[in-house]
């Protein structure tokens, strides 16, 4: 087989592949993939490629704990026979191997106390994987850690009690190893509250992606009555728009007095009458010519003199009135600067203003000057 | 940076957020508790509320809107919710500061579409407005209604592809969790 029919294989049988990699064993696996072993048959059982699975984990990044985590029981058992012997022979030898022993246990913690805060940190900022497998992970190498921190608790006793008294070079040794020990084993815990945060908050965050799923399906069926009941009963404290809301294609629907028997019919009628079609002709471009504008500025200091002279009832009303707002083309335009120059006046000029609790005729509140 | 500018964009229907670029000075000066406590008077006297919460500010109205304007603002709020419904289920760990690349999440998309057609329905929902589109097109209406919802922000002038996630999709989920309680756990 050659590289790219393996690659076209692969492609392929790709969704059995994923679900393999994702941990479930798909059924009816085409015999094709046996033969170029991507899958494996164990007894009854069937595995995806553990070669296949390193592959993938390194392009992609992830991890592979067991390089990290390893084993330390072993060493320590190995330790412990080295000390038996030494006891036995005295030979000397031996101690050799106990100091080495110890130190490549100490570089071993050293080593994995940089490569779990690396790990915790992908896993945490791990952002093309679905929530089901970063929560998946997460949970193995906590697990894998809380082992961990159990196995520092030995290796330390194992330190203290049964190699320490063998030399002095030993005992000094094992002191400035049991120190970092504790510390690595702090750490330990540290990552180990980070990753249980971690987890909770995936889990709340798989929980909000559920509800956020729910209420969109309930959304496009029209069925979101509880939605639209909490943005009716807390408008006044919720977000929306008061302004533009001429741009808004707002749906309506037929009013009964229109659904009448006879007014529908005749309605309906005019709706469905089927208009010729006309030949499409190109629109027209239209030049405009460049002309200067004059800018409109409006003259903050005559507004207030006239304002301080004419001492209004409704402060809003006459601004919307004065001459210097007169300058403004657009109704939405003159709307809009009367109310940002009131607003000035009420926030700028507080004293001279009374503020009534009714609303004058533009919804905005009634404020004489005073 | 003044009381009236920061009324001009707030009274536009916006939510401005703290970590947006775009409108960082306004946030600046509404983050000085005396002068949002100024605006809070000054927007309360006439008849709005000011809120300032979880990063995010926007202006409510006091009193009853007409049915134009609940209608609108209901509409608002479902395709609000229907866009970061479709953003979550292509990147599920989305959230305020994330990036999202344009390119990559049609590509997400095309993967999803076939084994879910739900996430198609939504999305031909919030561009039912625009007739028969295709993807490309849907999806520029989708970041369209996205930026216009003040959801998200291009990064940068020339790197088009990139978007920040703003803070303001906060608003939208603590609202769906209001409206969605949690099952199955009493």
């Amino acid at each position: 087989m050659t590289h790219v029919e393996l690659i076209s294989l692969i492609n392929k049988h790709k969704k059995v592949i994923d679900l393999a990699y994702k941990g479930e064993i798909p059924l009816g696996i085409d015999t094709e993939l046996f033969e170029a072993e991507i899958f494996n048959k164990i007894g009854d059982r069937v595995v995806l490629n553990e070669a296949y699975i390193q592959f993938v984990n390194t392009m992609l990044k992830r991890v592979e704990y067991g390089v990290i985590f390893g084993k330390y029981a072993e060493e320590l058992q190995q330790l412990v026979t080295y000390k038996k012997r030494y006891l036995e022979t005295s030979d000397k030898t031996y101690l050799n191997r106990i100091r080495k022993g110890i130190e490549d246990v100490f570089l071993k913690f050293k080593r994995r106390d940089s490569d779990i805060s690396v790990l915790i940190s992908r896993i945490v900022h791990e952002n093309a994987l679905s929530l089901e497998v970063v929560l998946a992970d997460a949970e193995h190498i906590l697990r894998q850690m809380q082992e961990l921190s159990h196995a520092s608790t030995q290796t330390y006793d194992i330190f203290s009690k049964e190699i320490v008294g063998l030399s002095k070079e030993i005992d000094n040794l094992i002191i400035d190893v049991k120190i970092d020990i504790q510390r690595y084993s702090d750490n330990l815990h540290k990552y180990i509250h980070r990753l249980n945060g971690f987890i909770l908050r995936t889990k709340q965050r798989k929980e909000q992606n559920n509800k956020i799923a729910a209420l969109a399906q309930k959304i496009t069926a029209d069925e979101a009555t509880e939605l639209e009941a909490l943005l009716r009963s807390d408008h006044e404290n919720l977000h929306h728009t008061f302004g533009n809301t001429k741009k808004h294609k707002i749906k309506t629907v037929p009013s009964s007095r229109d659904i009448e028997q006879n007014r529908f019919s005749v309605i309906l009628r005019q709706i469905f009458t089927l208009q010729p079609h006309k030949a499409v002709t190109a629109p027209k471009t239209v030049y405009k010519k460049q002309v200067l504008e004059d800018k409109v500025v409006l003259n903050y200091q005559k507004l207030i003199d006239d304002i301080h002279r004419e001492m209004p009832k409704d402060l809003f009303a006459f601004i919307l009135s004065h001459e210097e707002i007169a300058k403004f083309d657009a109704p939405q335009t003159k709307r809009s600067e009367a109310f940002k120059a009131f607003l000035m006046m009420v926030s700028e000029y507080r004293e001279h203003t009374k503020i009534d609790d009714g609303f004058g005729s533009h919804h905005i509140r009634r404020v004489a000057w005073i | 940076m003044d009381i009236a500018s920061v009324f001009e964009i707030l009274s536009q229907g916006k939510i401005i957020s703290s970590n947006s670029k775009k409108y960082s000075e306004y946030t600046r000066h509404l983050m000085d508790d005396e002068i949002f406590d100024e605006f809070y008077e000054a927007a309360s006297t006439l008849g709005y509320i000011l809120h300032g919460e979880g990063g995010y500010f926007y202006l409510s109205k006091k009193g009853q809107m007409n049915k134009e304007e609940i209608e609108s603002y209901i509409t608002k709020h479902k395709d609000a919710i229907l866009a970061i419904s479709i953003l979550r289920q292509l990147r599920p760990q989305l959230d305020r500061g994330s990036y999202i690349v344009y390119t990559d999440l049609i590509h997400e998309y095309k993967m999803q579409e076939k084994e879910d057609s739900s996430i198609a329905n939504r999305l031909n929902m919030l561009v039912s407005g625009k007739g028969n589109v295709d993807l490309k097109s849907a999806f520029d209406a989708l970041f369209d209604r996205l930026r216009k919802f003040d959801l998200i922000e291009r990064v940068g002038d020339h790197d088009q592809d990139k978007y920040k996630v703003l803070d303001a999709i906060d608003y939208y989920v603590k609202m769906i969790e209001l409206s969605e309680p949690n099952k199955g756990k009493s």
